[in-house]
């Protein structure tokens, strides 16, 4: 049976000379640049990863050589350790329900090159940033889905936001309608708000599931999500860990789950488009 | 030993600095980016090969010079070595995908000749392969962005290879030749295990095409072969009345149509 435990609890089960191998090892990641220290924090403050979990990073950090930069790749890969399911997605689960409709933005431009690489229909990206602002200015998420097939939106896992756990509402209607805002909300880095951001909206398919966020799911980004933070026991999900906003910004934390990727068939609800300064949509918001 | 890039306060790439690069320093920093090797914030996770795109799209004449001929020397060494770390696939990771999206939008035409031979040896078609790890479709893909025409012959065979993965780029690159009709490919090939997919995949072709070339151009190509596509997809194209049936409907007519 699975049993949560803090990693000290754990590593209090090894032999000495292993404990001091280990914790020496996070010592020298926590005396890194900051991403590296807040992960290195992370792993300490943890309530929500299992035993089994533990004992997989305590074997990447016992072969890894003690420079940082492979301190940092062992944690990464430990992170990003293959499933079903990746440590990453293997914590308690959340109390969202199958209703609940989420949240997940990606730049826009960034999408383009996407839809582009998908099924090389578009030919370039040109014509795929053409195809998707055409996409995202069809009101019906029937058509929306239809024209963007089985597409996976992600590779890694997602971390997406809700406004409500145990309901189907839309989530948009907690977001701001600013694309820095937006992302200073969701601590996104600061250089995705200086374009266009695209908000998908969806329910998890059937076998996906909404997880709280833990450091092994920070950890398995291909760069550290420095914006991540641990969800306090007993709240029904995460939350964001949001940076500071443009002036005048309301920004707060949201909800925030992290989920195993979905593809465009999951779509619920139109595509939206948050510009700076301005949110243009496909529907009424 | 990685190189460690600037990174100005709103956490996006410094390109000036690429500037300072030598040409050893730029090959490991393409090299760390598309392996996912990068601490810069503004780096796309499920795709940290754009950080090079977007800074390849900003970069003055010379260094795109330096960045198109370091991922040249890359893809070489990916054809030429069959041990080399861009074939590896490690899960649902392929960093020799990621090389291949990079190489193919960076539109180098010296390019066509290790990438046709990896097409031709097969070297890479791998049957498991889901979109992040098919290697022999970004090449295909690269393909098509360097602007080469294949006749219909050359996009049958790459269609018999893995039909729903590989309609879209067949028709993408058979359209290189205006002359050409693309929907040819539809039932050219083997019997084509036509589902949803391959459906959609039709759907944005022609919405794309039509976008690019006028409705005539595509209506006049699509409907030469709208008595012989699925109705569901001639309805959807507006090539025919909804109550219509096509020989696709049925699977043995299908069958004994195409033999």
């Amino acid at each position: 049976m699975l049993v949560q435990m803090r990693f000290d609890e754990y590593l209090g089960g090894l032999l000495p000379q292993q404990q001091a191998e280990i914790r020496r090892k996070l010592t020298i990641l926590a005396g890194a640049e900051s991403g590296d220290q807040r992960i290195a924090a992370g792993i300490w403050e943890e309530e929500r990863l299992f035993g089994d979990v533990w004992k997989a990073l305590c074997c990447a950090l016992q072969c890894c050589p003690e420079a940082p930069p492979d301190i940092r790749a062992a944690v990464r890969d430990w992170g990003r350790t293959p499933g079903p399911p990746p440590y990453a997605l293997l914590a308690e689960a959340t109390r969202v329900c199958r209703e609940c409709i989420l949240a997940w933005c990606r730049v826009m431009e960034r999408f383009a090159r996407w839809m582009d690489e998908h099924d090389g229909v578009y030919g370039g990206v040109t014509a795929a940033e053409d195809a998707l602002r055409r996409l995202v200015a069809e009101p019906s998420v029937d058509v929306q889905r239809r024209k963007l097939g089985n597409m996976p939106l992600a590779r890694h896992p997602m971390w997406a936001t809700l406004s409500r756990h145990d309901g189907a509402a839309d989530p948009a209607e907690a977001l701001p309608c600013d694309a820095p805002a937006l992302g200073a909300c969701l601590g996104l880095p600061k250089a995705w708000g200086r374009g266009a951001m695209l908000v998908f909206r969806y329910t998890l398919p059937n076998g996906v599931n909404a997880c709280f966020p833990t450091v092994a799911s920070a950890a398995g980004m291909a760069r550290w999500n420095k914006s991540w933070r641990a969800a306090p026991l007993g709240e029904p999900h995460g939350w964001t860990c949001p940076r500071p906003g443009p002036a005048g910004a309301a920004v707060r934390p949201l909800p925030e789950v992290v989920h195993q990727r979905v593809s465009a068939d999951s779509l619920v609800l139109p595509v939206l488009r948050v510009e700076p300064g301005k949110a243009v949509s496909s529907d009424e918001r | 030993m990685s190189v460690e890039p600037e990174v100005l306060s709103n956490g996006s790439l410094n390109t000036r600095w690429l500037r300072t690069l030598d040409r050893s320093e730029m090959r490991r920093w393409v090299s760390d980016v598309i392996q996912g090797r990068t601490d810069v914030p503004d780096a796309d996770p499920d795709a940290p090969h754009y950080l090079v795109l977007e800074a390849y799209d900003g970069a003055d004449a010379d260094l795109r010079d330096l960045m198109r001929s370091v991922v040249r020397d890359l893809v070489c060494e990916m054809a030429d070595d069959p041990a080399s770390e861009w074939r590896k696939v490690e899960g649902d990771d392929s960093p020799g995908a990621r090389l291949l999206c990079v190489a193919g939008s960076m539109r180098d035409s010296d390019l066509v000749g290790p990438i046709r031979g990896m097409i031709e040896s097969q070297a890479l078609l791998r049957p498991d392969a889901c979109v992040f790890t098919d290697m022999h479709g970004r090449l295909l893909q690269a393909l098509v962005k360097l602007g080469v025409r294949e006749d219909q012959g050359f996009w049958r065979a790459q269609l018999g290879l893995a039909p729903n993965r590989y309609l879209g780029v067949a028709l993408r690159g058979r359209a290189l030749d205006r002359d050409a009709n693309p929907f040819a490919l539809l039932w050219a090939a083997a019997p084509l295990p036509w589902d949803d997919r391959m459906q959609a995949t039709v759907e944005r072709f022609v919405d794309v095409m039509t976008n690019e070339r006028g409705t005539v151009w595509v209506t006049q190509r699509a409907s030469e072969y709208a008595t012989l596509m699925p109705s569901s997809l001639a309805e959807r194209l507006g090539l025919r009345e909804p109550t219509a049936n096509s020989p696709w409907d049925s699977a043995p007519a299908r069958l004994a149509m195409v033999a």
